[in-house]
């Protein structure tokens, strides 16, 4: 199980670096990647842009790559909000492809959230009731090719508005707003490991798989029927039972006649 | 409900204000198609049935359906329509856990369209039938056309939010050769109690024995709770269906079933059951496997089942044990005549 997050400038990054307490991958050059001790935690600087997003997000997925994944995009947007309040997305619109993404954000404590436009080219179009920002459509689209949606966040920080521009954002500034929000950053980033956690814990494989495909060979087809024949079994039957057919088989055919023969009478 | 999603095209419509104004405190969300939030393959539909966000939709197309071969309670035709998909219930056997990508409920709320369009298929089942009779040159009655509203939503869970029965039962009592049939697990039977009760109307309950009841079927009221409540609209003078599909073993099957059998035909009066119905327990071959990769550790997915057509169900053998003493016990209550079968096609 493995938690990503992607953050566009080494400044938005920083603070949160820093109070995970994650370290540096010095043998990447690709990107910037900094992770906790076990790599359940992953942090990539993707530099600006939705492409830059996508690419880095995918690169992240592929980083230290286990099944169970889940990812948060965190950074800076415009919008008509007061500056330095936190939202999550629930729509991420990118209006050159004219395609929208609805983030699901029930899964989480209530947050307050808003629709997120991802565009190119910076803009001062404060108006509308949206935020703005020039990654999250890239990194959603890369990110739902590997997981499912209650997996994947966006959380953005308002840096300007009609009254405060962006012009007056600097590195010190982006890195305050970081700050001021960093207790319910690291809130999202802890339900979404929990959650990653519990699935990742409900899906697991059988303790018996790993044993008995290096112990007998299986084919690919014989490996899925083990597989399910063994979540039968730890239903079904004792661990003493399950340990005698194991100790039993003498093949890896005759391991799932057993399992499906004890397996085939027993109703709930 | 903490998570509304409304269609653009809808967000005035009257019956999609009513339902938001019942989620005062829900995010809404504007949409341009459901289709955008619910048809999305990467989606969690386990996690999302512990938290379900509503979509409030047009329905555009296919209002009215032929329903599949096999599914019927004796009527030459047979069609369904659904103004909501997905269920507030979640038992295991259910195909709409496999059906769908999503477990959020849509609610389509142009309710005067689905009338049209069942006013339709109902010209064009009396033309058919007209011809029928035409071809056989006889002098019978012409066939009454059976809608199923509970095949991709329970009929009635969701009553208090949607006004279903409110709106369409005023409508098919102006239609006698119209059968509606709605289909339930739910004891919300209020919206009935207050109308005035239609002949061409059955109200369905299904039933399994307490006992699996209680360990597959999640969220559902009690089998006491919904005899109850099919009693009193019994007694109010509705037709009743039995639904006895799907049918699923236990090492004491006989005992179960039979109790079950019991506890209805207490009170129940014979006179006013329209029909019962029976089927196996049976999942579509890939649907079964996306239950099974939902729900690896559920112990009625993980009975012995094998693979018959393009159908997971129990062995030929199992299931003629099982269909043999439900219907032995169902004898002793009522003519055979009531009784039908849901084959696996």
């Amino acid at each position: 199980m493995k938690l990503n997050i992607v953050i566009a400038l080494p400044c938005e990054a920083k603070f949160i670096i820093q109070t995970l307490n994650l370290k540096k991958d010095v043998a990447e050059h690709t990107f910037e990647i900094y992770h906790n001790q076990d790599k359940t935690l992953c942090l990539i600087v993707s530099g600006i842009g939705k492409i830059n997003a996508a690419i880095a997000t995918t690169y992240i997925a592929q980083y230290a790559n286990v099944k169970q994944q889940g990812f948060i995009n965190i950074g800076i947007a415009a919008g008509p909000y007061e500056i330095g309040i936190m939202f999550l997305a629930h729509k991420l619109y990118d209006p050159i492809i004219n395609k929208t993404f609805y983030p699901k954000i029930n899964f989480l404590k209530n947050y307050p959230s808003r629709s997120l436009e991802t565009i190119e080219i910076p803009n001062s179009d404060y108006l509308m009731e949206k935020m703005i920002d020039m990654e999250a459509y890239g990194f959603y689209q890369a990110a739902i090719k590997f997981t499912t949606q209650e997996f994947i966040q966006v959380i953005k920080i308002i840096s300007d508005n009609s009254t405060e521009t962006r012009q007056k954002i600097s590195t010190e500034f982006v890195n305050q707003l970081m700050k001021k929000n960093i207790n319910d950053i690291l809130n999202v980033i802890n339900s979404s490991h929990e959650l990653l956690d519990k699935e990742t814990i409900r899906l697991a494989q059988s303790k018996y798989f790993v044993e008995l495909v290096q112990s007998f060979h299986f084919s690919q087809q014989q490996k899925l029927q083990l597989a399910r024949l063994l979540q039968r079994a730890e239903i079904f039957l004792n661990e003493t039972q399950i340990n005698t057919i194991i100790k039993n088989a003498n093949s890896s055919k005759s391991l799932l006649v057993t399992l499906n023969n004890d397996l085939g009478n027993i109703w709930s | 409900m903490e998570l509304i999603y409304v269609e653009n095209s809808i967000k005035q419509h009257p019956r999609a204000q009513a339902i938001l104004k019942k989620f005062k405190d829900a995010t809404v969300i504007e949409c341009e198609h459901y289709g955008e939030i619910f048809n999305l393959k990467a989606q969690n539909f386990r996690l999302q049935k512990q938290k379900p966000a509503l979509i409030l939709a047009e329905k555009k197309n296919n209002l009215v359906l032929p329903t599949p071969e096999g599914f019927g309670i004796g009527g030459e035709q047979n069609y369904y329509f659904s103004h909501m998909l997905n269920c507030v219930y979640d038992c295991r056997y259910c195909f709409l856990q496999g059906m769908y990508h999503s477990a959020n409920y849509v609610v389509f709320v142009n309710y005067e369209d689905f009338q049209d369009a069942i006013k339709q298929t109902l010209s064009m089942s009396v033309n058919k039938s007209l011809l029928n009779l035409a071809c056989k040159n006889t002098l019978q009655s012409i066939d009454s056309a059976y809608f199923f509203s509970g095949y991709d939503c329970d009929s009635l869970a969701y009553e208090p939010i949607t006004k279903f029965v409110e709106n369409f039962l005023p409508f098919f009592a102006n239609y006698p050769q119209a059968i509606l049939e709605l289909r339930t697990k739910s004891t919300n039977i209020k919206a009935l109690l207050k109308q005035e009760v239609i002949q061409n109307c059955v109200i369905a309950f299904s039933f399994t024995p307490e006992e699996i009841s209680v360990a597959v079927e999640h969220k559902v009221p009690s089998v006491s709770k919904r005899i109850a409540a099919m009693n009193q609209l019994a007694k109010q003078g509705w037709k009743i269906g039995l639904r006895f599909d799907p049918l699923i073993y236990k090492e004491n099957f006989t005992q179960q079933y039979q109790q079950l059998l019991a506890n209805i035909f207490q009170e129940l009066s014979i006179k006013q059951i329209h029909s019962v119905s029976i089927g196996p327990m049976r999942f579509p071959v890939k649907m079964y496997q996306k239950l099974v990769n939902l729900y690896p550790s559920d112990k009625l997915l993980a009975q012995p089942l094998e693979r018959r057509n393009q159908n997971m169900t129990y062995t030929m053998e199992k299931e003629n044990e099982m269909k043999k003493i439900v219907l032995t016990s169902l004898a002793n209550y009522l003519d055979e005549a009531l009784i039908f079968e849901c084959y696996i096609s």
